[in-house]
């Protein structure tokens, strides 16, 4: 694996951490698993996508595919709490109706930005001579991503946060002490999909192109990189899971990129690029099936 | 003062499993009353604790809390007039929340949660007072995870939890159902103890005859969702265990 591999890998997982940051959000503090995030993560992107080729401020498209992924995910929590629906139901739904959404917004399947003003082009101008190239859109990566993780820790340390944290690990008590669960549920799932669209919108600034197609797979990749985190980070506590969420990312787009970069060759079990899921899908099983196989091992063994 | 008026619960309603829980059950418990509740497997007790708590809504009928009427209010709204301990120790407090942060829940239990810090260390002075005053040694533990504790401590902070604001009324379902005997026998001393200090209104469901007769000034016997027995006064000071036992056999006849 070159070096250059190395930082792209490590730059998808800065930009998947804030994705991945965003499904912790859901999976580990609501305790409600989001599938729409399949569908908001495109939709940032082509928020952001329009809104560049509109001639608006590529900081603020950003801000409007953040916002734009707060409105997904309320419509997913709102199925749940207002309808009852359950909670990966309401997600499928609103994962779906966003595809054809997305592709509405855009106008067609896949739009690029060519020659259009990015946040990194942005930087760039205004960026001191040693950052160059690829180290431009690491370094700007990891001020975004110090920014809102800061932001998320103080805010899971607020009031609100608190009683958000304690709706998902235990409603019925929640709700005793004066916490409007369906409330929190709104909040949360909102803000997990606003943090998914806002890192669908980075990232197809960096990449200069937004594609409908960009999602698949992405609750998948987020939940890897909260479990690698979980595994890699043992301490509790909000500030080691988020940054646990980050490290398991960047492991994780690490990992995907030395498979390809070793994997590849004229046999037939050469990967390619689409393998990408699989690959995925597989580290997810070994992830999950791990500590009971080493059980098995260790009972075997006696 | 809390009044419940004729309230009709049937669960299942229109279904084969149709159960009618609550049948025209009326109550007025006075500010200051310390009731016990007890009744048979069946004869709607935790029913009456779930509709006074909003966890679930009467078919008709009407409660009222304070003067005011909260029949259709939501169990987190109604939040701000009711402390509850329930059954299952671990349903009182977050597992994966410490002491300091679970406490902190119940210093909102009344509403006005905003963007400020919830686990303030102004806070924590007086935490580990009232901690220390359950003489389990968990002042030391404010950073502990609940779910670290035993059932017993579990205990003895949900009762915390649910006095730390003074609510109108102090819900105990079985509270002390799930605990070994010395724990048991501990947990309720503590409740007592709260209650008296706070002159808290407070109503108890249990299953164990000697606590419905030990505690409490008022005693009242469910059957078949409805009121069957309520003693207060002079007459629930001279009430004995043998008296209990005696009218639930009669009522098991009826």
């Amino acid at each position: 694996m070159t070096l250059y591999a190395l930082i792209s890998s490590l730059e998808l997982g800065l930009v998947f951490g804030i994705m991945a940051i965003g499904v912790y959000l859901t999976f580990r503090v609501l305790n409600f698993p989001d599938l729409s995030v399949d569908g908001s993560l495109p939709l940032g992107a082509a928020v952001s996508s329009v809104a560049i080729i509109a001639g608006i401020n590529p900081w603020m498209a950003l801000i409007a595919a953040f916002l734009a992924g707060g409105l997904a995910g309320l419509v997913t929590a709102f199925l749940n709490v207002r309808f009852g629906i359950m909670s990966l139901l309401a997600s499928i739904v609103t994962m779906t109706a966003l595809y054809s959404i997305n592709i509405r917004i855009m106008g067609r399947p896949n739009l690029a930005l060519l020659g259009e003003e990015t946040v990194f082009s942005q930087f760039e101008a205004i960026c001191p001579a040693f950052l160059q190239g690829n180290l431009i859109s690491l370094f700007l990566y990891s001020l975004i991503i110090c920014l809102l993780g800061l932001c998320l820790y103080f805010f899971l340390a607020t009031e609100v946060g608190l009683a958000l944290r304690a709706t998902g690990n235990n409603p019925q008590m929640a709700r005793a002490m004066g916490i409007s669960t369906g409330g929190m549920t709104l909040l949360g799932v909102s803000l997990s999909n606003a943090l998914v669209a806002f890192a669908g919108a980075l990232y197809s600034q960096s990449q200069g192109s937004a594609d409908v197609g960009m999602g698949i797979g992405t609750i998948v990749a987020g939940l890897v990189s909260v479990i690698i985190g979980e595994a890699m980070v043992r301490k509790k506590g909000v500030a080691w899971a988020l940054l646990g969420a980050l490290v398991g990312s960047c492991l994780y787009r690490v990992v995907i990129g030395f498979a390809l970069a070793t994997g590849t060759g004229d046999s037939i079990f050469a990967l390619k690029a689409s393998d990408l899921n699989l690959i995925t899908a597989v580290i997810v099983v070994l992830l999950l099936a791990g500590p009971k196989l080493q059980l098995a091992a260790r009972r075997s063994s006696k | 003062m809390i009044e419940v008026k004729q309230a009709y619960k049937t669960f299942n309603r229109g279904t084969p499993d149709e159960n009618p829980s609550i049948r025209g059950l009326s109550l007025k418990i006075n500010d200051g009353d310390f009731v016990t509740v007890i009744g048979s497997n069946g004869a709607g007790k935790s029913t009456l604790m779930n509709l006074l708590s909003g966890s679930i809504q009467a078919d008709s009928g009407s409660i009222h809390i304070a003067g005011q009427d909260v029949s259709t209010m939501p169990e987190y709204k109604r939040a701000r007039f009711i402390g509850r301990v329930f059954q299952d120790p671990k349903v009182g407090s977050a597992s994966d929340l410490s002491v300091a942060e679970n406490l902190s829940l119940a210093m909102k239990r009344c509403g006005g949660r905003g963007l400020r810090l919830a686990n303030r260390k102004a806070y924590h002075e007086t935490f580990k007072e009232k901690l220390s005053h359950l003489d389990l040694g968990l002042e030391e533990r404010l950073n502990d995870s609940i779910g670290l504790l035993s059932g017993g401590q579990r205990q003895a902070i949900t009762l915390l939890m649910a006095s730390m604001i003074e609510p109108h009324i102090l819900l105990l379902d079985e509270h002390t159902a799930a605990l070994d005997p010395k724990t048991a026998d501990r947990v309720m001393r503590l409740t007592d103890q709260i209650i008296k200090e706070h002159k808290l209104t407070a109503l108890m469901i249990t299953h164990n005859m000697e606590q419905a007769v030990k505690y409490g000034n008022r005693l009242v016997m469910l059957h078949q969702g409805k009121v069957a027995l309520d003693i207060s006064g002079s007459e629930r000071e001279n009430l004995k265990e043998e008296d209990l036992l005696a009218q639930f056999s009669k009522l098991a006849k009826t």
